[in-house]
């Protein structure tokens, strides 16, 4: 949609005419000191016609079904509508053939010759942030219009409803927190972000959507509670759910007997997760839980005395961490 | 009208973890309540589950008449307000408040009222052409609010909106949010685990640990009455002194003895109390106030008052008072004495406390015995 925004301003500029389109999506697209008011359903009945003081125009191909609106005035050159209508269908072709050759990459069945088609399609476009966006329940065109608006999104598509798409930011998982927020306070709507990873070359896509599956799966296996979720950045959970079964069962139990399995359901559990969310750090752990920390040796030392790992020792600690992840596993 | 009501909600997650049990609150039209506590005390999830983002596990959340447990959010008429002020880069200001409604398809006259509207409330209109690059971390934390007052929701929920502002700024942002309650006259819900901003902001504060309430008062009684230790060392900066001390009776008088032979004296309300409850040889909490000690030599006390001397460890200038930290039987303590002071470190300080200005907790339950 961002595009098509530059586009329009571009067209302005040559064309020196207020410009709007109704994309297929419903959406209307224009620059802010165009006033156009006009429905999806209105345009449609009035292709081809003057409406309000607007031209809206079809492209020839019916099936794309958006529309361009020019205001109407006595110095129309329908020239100049015909330039734009031009520039929107390249544009909408050329995302189209991304959109296909994307797909095809997706579902890893591109071959040679498609590789290098889509090479050539995405090469504006990389390198750049692979995003998967899952959760977006009934409202994906309200959701990418936040994400377009959010960010810098190289080029996007729709796959088994979730919105993938390639973008650019300073910073990848702030910009995807500030999505998430945006949506939650758009729609109240709470999606989830996954960081696939940054692709150079389009051949690099196919294996970091399957990172973005991978994280999702371990977001879901492990109970995980972030929205946002960077692959790179999950090594502790990849580990965890790549164990040996048998060494999984050993972990569960050594460390979750009947006893400890009691304790953690109440306060000690909150005081781990902190204490490992604080990396290790007493005071801030303390503070953050708002107890002396006395109070919290003391409760780490009854883990000890349960357990066997002291939590202050790297040794111990590590080990726990790698135990309490799998504990977790669904 | 937007009175909310929780009963006996509970939210257990997989794994039988509880976070928030049979939490039970009536919450007025237009009342501004703050949920405070901890790290995993269940705030978040209670303010969560009020806009319909986390299931409730048992019992029943009403907004207004209305039984709200399996209404979708958008369907709730709330508004949030996040601590990340997520804006729009590339829009103005107008357009970051307008979006949300040009996306529910809301009239452009009608966005364009609204928008003013917030704007003027929050004195952002000369700032409606900027983008928020170009504005300062309180402006765009104001832009984040206009987003949410444009929805005209029944109900604002604010999730420690503002934690990720600097001091400074956050001192003056919750002074405009109390200003903007006030203003707007609809029920706000705030989360903090910061008690300064729940004591200066909310109508009522309910105080939260290990997913149970503590305490629901308006913010002078959780100070002056606290219900459990929790509350008192919680509410309250620098924290509440608590010592252990023993209710010792001579000659028919019930005073309290810490462990250094101090005696502290109570007003015949606490001794009765004391006595009637049988805690006459038993060992008890004992609450003092770091402002309740005075310096003797400079803010001596008169009528009934007990004298505590202590080595001075440590004396903070804070402008208008002084902090004296020193430590009495074993435990760390400060008092806030007058900033006329002249006690130093390495100092013997003579303080003052009047009898009704302690607080006296069970040493087994924690609870407010007086």
């Amino acid at each position: 949609m961002a595009d098509l925004h530059r586009l329009l301003v571009q067209a302005a500029g040559i064309t020196e005419k207020h410009m709007a389109v109704i994309t297929p999506n419903e959406r209307l697209v224009c620059p802010e000191d165009s006033d156009i008011d006009i429905t999806f359903e209105e345009a449609c009945k009035n292709a081809g016609k003057n409406f309000k003081g607007w031209n809206i125009y079809m492209p020839e191909d019916a099936a794309e079904r958006f529309f361009l609106c020019i205001r109407a005035d006595r110095y129309y050159e329908s020239e100049a509508g015909k330039l734009v209508m031009l520039l929107l269908n390249s544009a909408f072709e050329k995302d189209d053939s991304v959109s296909v050759y994307l797909k095809r990459a997706l579902e890893g069945n591109l071959d040679a010759a498609g590789l290098s088609m889509l090479e050539e399609s995405l090469k504006s476009c990389l390198p750049g942030y692979v995003l998967l966006i899952d959760n977006i329940e009934d409202s994906r065109d309200d959701i990418l219009e936040i994400l377009t608006n959010t960010m810098d999104i190289k080029t996007k598509l729709i796959y088994e409803n979730r919105i993938l798409a390639v973008a650019e930011a300073e910073n990848i998982t702030e910009s995807c927190s500030s999505f998430i927020k945006n949506v939650l306070s758009e729609l109240l709507i709470e999606c989830n972000a996954i960081i696939g990873g940054r692709a150079a070359r389009a051949s690099e896509l196919y294996p970091l959507y399957r990172n973005c599956i991978e994280a999702l799966s371990l977001k879901h296996i492990y109970g995980l509670g972030n929205n946002v979720l960077d692959y790179d950045g999950m090594y502790g959970y990849r580990v965890a759910y790549n164990l040996d079964p048998s060494l999984k069962e050993f972990l569960r139990k050594k460390v979750f007997t009947d006893e400890f399995s009691d304790m953690v359901k109440g306060e000690l559990g909150i005081t781990i997760e902190e204490f490992f969310r604080n990396n290790l750090n007493l005071t801030d752990t303390a503070a953050k839980l708002y107890i002396h920390r006395n109070t919290l040796l003391y409760r780490l030392e009854k883990i000890y005395k349960c357990t066997g790992f002291d939590l202050k020792k790297f040794e111990d600690s590590w080990l726990f961490r790698l135990a309490w992840i799998v504990s977790r596993e669904r | 009208m937007a009175n909310l009501s929780l009963k006996h909600v509970k939210k257990v997650y997989p794994g039988n973890v509880t976070a928030v049990r049979d939490f039970n609150l009536d919450i007025e039209d237009k009342e501004f309540i703050v949920l405070v506590g901890p790290s995993g005390c269940g705030k978040t999830t209670t303010l969560r589950m009020i806009a319909g983002l986390e299931e409730i596990t048992e019992g029943e959340l009403y907004i207004g008449d209305r039984l709200v447990n399996d209404v979708a959010p958008k369907d709730r008429d709330i508004a949030m307000v996040f601590q990340n002020y997520a804006l729009y880069p590339h829009m103005t200001v107008y357009d970051n408040m307008a979006f949300g409604l040009k996306l529910k398809k809301v009239p452009k006259a009608e966005i364009d009222e609204r928008v003013r509207k917030a704007a003027k409330i929050l004195e952002i209109e000369p700032l409606l052409d900027r983008r928020p690059k170009a504005l300062s971390g309180g402006q765009r934390q104001r832009v984040a609010l206009g987003r949410a007052m444009v929805r005209e929701p029944k109900v604002f929920l604010m999730d420690e909106p503002l934690s990720n502002l600097d001091a400074k700024l956050r001192v003056q942002m919750r002074t405009e949010i109390a200003k903007l309650h006030k203003r707007l006259n609809t029920t706000f819900i705030y989360v903090t685990h910061d008690q300064t901003e729940a004591m200066t902001m909310g109508t009522r504060i309910v105080i939260m640990k290990d997913g149970d309430i503590q305490q629901i008062d308006n913010p002078q009684r959780a100070y002056d009455k606290p219900a459990n230790l929790f509350v008192a060392g919680f509410i309250g900066s620098p924290q509440m002194n608590i010592f252990r001390g023993n209710v010792v009776e001579t000659e028919g008088k019930v005073a309290l003895e810490l462990s250094d032979g101090t005696a502290l004296g109570l007003t015949d309300d606490a001794a009765a109390k004391l006595k009637d409850s049988g805690y006459v040889s038993k060992e008890v909490y004992v609450g003092i106030r770091p402002e309740h000690l005075h310096d003797a030599a400079v803010d001596p006390l008169t009528g009934e008052y007990s004298v505590i001397t202590c080595k001075v460890e440590v004396a903070e200038l804070m402008g208008s008072e002084t902090y004296l930290h020193f430590t009495k039987c074993g435990v760390q303590a400060i008092a806030r004495v007058d900033a006329k002071t002249s006690m130093r470190a390495g100092d013997t300080a003579e303080l003052h406390l009047h009898w009704d200005k302690i607080h006296l907790f069970d040493l087994e339950t924690e609870k407010a015995i007086y």
